[in-house]
């Protein structure tokens, strides 16, 4: 078979001795970015981007790409164990990863996790390696009209990512549209509440914006408080094996998380982050137990960890098959290739067999050693924990600068990220939930534009939405989801009046 | 970022400076220069910029510092510039861009004819128009009759005084047609809805374009330089196709800040001419389509303010700024 030569040109590829070195350095160091929280992929790539031009551009890929996923990997590390998300895309991972740690279970919860990543990871490559021509052609089927269809329905899937008060959510999610409409506007090119600084121009920086909301305000939360660490335990390996109960639990949850995030990361545009998100909010409403997400339920990391690994693999699919690059990091990652003089293009597969299928294979070696470099590093992540936070806080938010500031070379941002940092701190005071502000950012602005783009095809009809068979299909689920979403919110709220009559004031 | 190419070309650039010191004592330049790029890395204006700077660096034996200031539009890194000493350490890249969107910004926090000295041109590439892969009319007189009389099509372009929306607009002004303009943050989004059919063409880089022409996935119409590209021999120019003088090139240029002394300018420009004369700055160039263009600094001033003067005109016509409303 065809398939199987090429499978073995790429692992021929990828077991030379250059490419293995460069590998196991990206995985490394992407891991280690990833786990400083405020140092994501992008900032790491677009620090090392300079180093590749002296490799060949296979062996330029391999390393970069292995910072890339190595990233989403030991993003997982901080979220769990102090609630700082290493990128945006572990922001949902704190959600349940962090109450983990406060049980004393984080040994279980970084074990899982990084199953979880492999999982995800290894289904991205299988996709990568046996559908990618299918994806690219599926993707295609994908215009303005279906991208706004399923922006939407993401929108309001997100909303339910909240705990208690669904109202609460929606406002956030509201909030984070809103935010999302700075910047310059790309059909009028009139700048929209920029107050004049041309570092609004391209919008607020997305890095910037996670990092404040859930980095930075988690460091201002520290402050005067007594912390005792009950919770840091020695971790054996046997005190990182999950129960039982958890592992027949996790299956699902992870298959389906890998599922969300191929999807999404072949979808150029989207990304790691909203897979993630509406992984999340998709577990909570099939699960048995809801009330437990939050509070250390095991589906809750699962599903995001194997989803963004999911993601990053097959974000590759519309870059080297298309010659698209999904997200600003595969953007800098082009620019890699197209420095050496490759074009990543529909041509990419048959000219430069050697690197499409050579990258595969690196990229499941890679996610070997992330395996077998992240379980025995679980108990040094762990023992991190031991640091006095009044040394350890201070140097996470010096990493949180280096990296918001990196991203756009732009000192602009990093005032704005300790600006969100005191917002962030004032919404957990209030008890906001800042997930769904972030998905709000995210999707706000691609809804907005896919639907003008819509709107201006099909001269303002809009029928044409409703009746096209991918968009129209979205549409109705979403609204069903809208009806079903409203009814619970009335009911939960009318339940916890009645709650609170009963307590004098809800508490959490 | 800029610290690791400071390094990685100091290392490079070290050697062969230690070298040249001792036998020439060149005044200029003694010192690192600065090369600004307003885009992140990795675009085209990047990529053109670090082969200039490579090249001028072993040139020189002095690093050529590339640094991106990205945002605003590229107006934060060519705000930058513009307040800069002008003694020929502080260079930037621009491209026809720079021109246009003076065109359709009122907001811009310099004068870009005024706060800027162009030195030398570097290089230009010409867009290709990428029709949808099952479209009829492929032949450009065809293709002309096929937008004209349809009044419900649409392009792609990547925003507001993009150069895609210039093209498009000045290709609509030439054939009489009103396509309807519909903006995508980038070069590929645009491309893809091309590719799947939901709008008729883009008028995109041939960077770009060319592997998916390959692959069949978009149907090249003509291409927008007055003459026919290597890259793309077979596609004809909209200027042989009945629309006299179309011309719409993207093109790079090297400025500097306002107020710098004419030897200085002449000294750059000479060092630049110098590298686009090489065998390996053509290929660089060819890869993409491209090819070298030398002027001398007064040509390249005259060339600019000509397209400062063509983008107002086209914007004018087309009522760019007016849409806004």
């Amino acid at each position: 078979m065809d398939v199987w030569a090429n499978i073995a040109t790429g692992f021929d590829v990828a077991f030379s001795a250059q490419n293995l070195m460069y590998c196991f350095l990206g995985v490394f160091l992407g891991t280690f970015f990833g786990a400083l929280p405020g140092i994501g992929s992008l900032a790491a790539v677009s620090m090392l981007l300079p180093i590749t031009f002296y490799l060949d551009p296979t062996t330029a890929l391999v390393m970069l790409g292995g910072v890339y996923y190595g990233a989403e990997y030991g993003g997982s590390t901080s979220s769990i164990l102090l609630n700082l998300p290493g990128t945006p895309s572990n922001a949902v991972t704190c959600l349940d990863g962090y109450p983990m740690t406060q049980q004393g279970r984080s040994g279980v919860a970084l074990f899982a996790t990084t199953i979880a990543s492999f999982f995800g990871g290894t289904f991205g490559i299988l996709m990568l390696y046996s559908l990618a021509p299918l994806i690219v052609q599926w993707a295609l089927e994908f215009g303005p009209a279906e991208y706004f269809a399923i922006m939407v329905f993401g929108l309001v899937a997100a909303a339910t990512v909240t705990q208690d008060a669904p109202a609460k959510g929606l406002a956030m999610v509201v909030a984070g549209m809103l935010l999302g409409t700075i910047g310059a506007d790309l059909n009028t090119g009139i700048a929209r509440f920029t107050f004049g600084y041309f570092e609004l121009h391209e919008g607020i920086s997305f890095i910037a914006l996670a990092m404040g909301l859930f980095g930075v305000s988690e460091v201002i939360l520290s402050i005067g408080q007594k912390i005792d660490k009950p919770f840091i335990q020695a971790v054996t390996f046997r005190s990182m094996i999950p129960r039982r109960d958890e592992v027949r639990r996790s299956g699902m949850p992870m298959l389906r998380g890998a599922g969300l995030g191929a999807f999404f990361g072949a979808l150029p545009g989207t990304g790691p982050s909203i897979a993630t998100f509406i992984g999340y909010a998709i577990e909570k409403r099939l699960s048995k137990h809801p009330e437990e997400f939050g509070k250390g339920a095991i589906e809750g990391i699962m599903s995001p960890e194997s989803a963004n690994n999911a993601a990053v693999q097959s974000a590759f699919i519309p870059t080297m098959t298309l010659g698209i690059p999904g997200s600003a990091t595969m953007a800098v990652m082009m620019g890699a290739l197209l420095i050496h003089g490759i074009q990543p293009g529909p041509q990419l597969m048959e000219r430069n067999p050697d690197i499409f299928w050579g990258l595969a294979a690196s990229f499941w070696i890679g996610n070997v050693m992330l395996l077998v470099l992240n379980i025995p590093l679980i108990g040094v992540w762990v023992r991190l924990l031991k640091i006095p936070y009044g040394i350890l806080y201070p140097a996470v938010l010096c990493f949180i600068c280096i990296g918001v500031y990196t991203v756009r070379t732009s000192a602009f941002d990093v005032v704005l990220v300790l600006a969100f940092g005191f917002a962030g701190y004032v919404l957990r005071l209030l008890r906001f939930e800042l997930a769904p502000l972030l998905i709000g950012f995210i999707l706000g602005p691609m809804v907005e534009e896919n639907f003008k783009r819509a709107m201006l095809i099909y001269r303002g009809d809009f029928t044409e939405m409703l009746t096209r068979p991918i968009s129209g299909t979205l549409l109705a689920m979403t609204a069903l989801l809208l009806v079903w979403t409203t009814w619970v919110i009335l009911r939960d709220s009318r339940r916890n009046r009645r709650k609170e009559h009963l307590t004098g004031g809800a508490d959490d | 970022m800029s610290r690791m190419s400071l390094a990685k070309i100091g290392i490079a650039a070290g050697l062969t400076a230690a070298a040249a010191t001792t036998a020439i004592a060149q005044d200029f330049p003694n010192e690192p220069v600065t090369l600004t790029v307003p885009f992140s890395p990795g675009g085209s204006n990047d990529i053109v910029a670090r082969q200039l700077g490579l090249q001028l660096s072993e040139q020189w034996g002095q690093p050529v510092v590339v640094e991106n200031r990205p945002g605003g539009g590229a107006t934060i890194g060519s705000a930058y510039l513009a307040q800069q000493d002008p003694d020929g350490y502080n260079i930037m890249i621009a491209s026809v861009t720079f021109t246009m969107n003076a065109a359709v910004r009122d907001d811009l926090p310099f004068d870009p004819r005024a706060d800027f000295t162009p030195i030398a041109l570097i290089g230009q590439v010409p867009l290709v128009i990428g029709a949808k892969p099952d479209i009829e009319a492929t032949e450009p007189e065809a293709f002309f009759d096929y937008i004209r009389s349809n009044d419900d099509l649409s392009y792609g372009a990547t925003g507001v005084g993009s150069i895609q929306h210039f093209a498009g607009e000045l290709l609509n002004q030439a054939v009489g047609s009103n396509v309807q303009v519909v903006q995508y943050p980038g070069g590929g989004p645009a491309m893809t809805d091309v590719m799947g059919g939901f709008i008729e063409y883009s008028i995109g880089s041939m960077t770009q374009m060319l592997p998916q022409v390959e692959a069949g996935n978009i149907t090249p119409i003509a291409i927008t330089s007055l003459e026919r590209s290597d890259a793309m021999p077979d596609t004809p120019t909209l200027a042989e196709s009945g629309l006299d003088d179309f011309e719409v090139i993207q093109w790079w240029a090297i400025l500097g800040p306002a107020g710098m002394e004419q030897a200085r300018v002449d000294e750059l420009n000479a060092a630049i001419n110098e590298v686009l004369e090489t065998d390996q700055f053509a290929e660089f160039l060819a890869n993409d389509g491209g090819t070298p263009r030398p002027m001398s600094a007064q040509e390249t001033a005259d060339f600019m303010a000509m397209n400062f003067d063509r983008w107002v005109e086209v914007a004018e016509q087309a009522g760019m700024k007016d849409q806004a409303e």
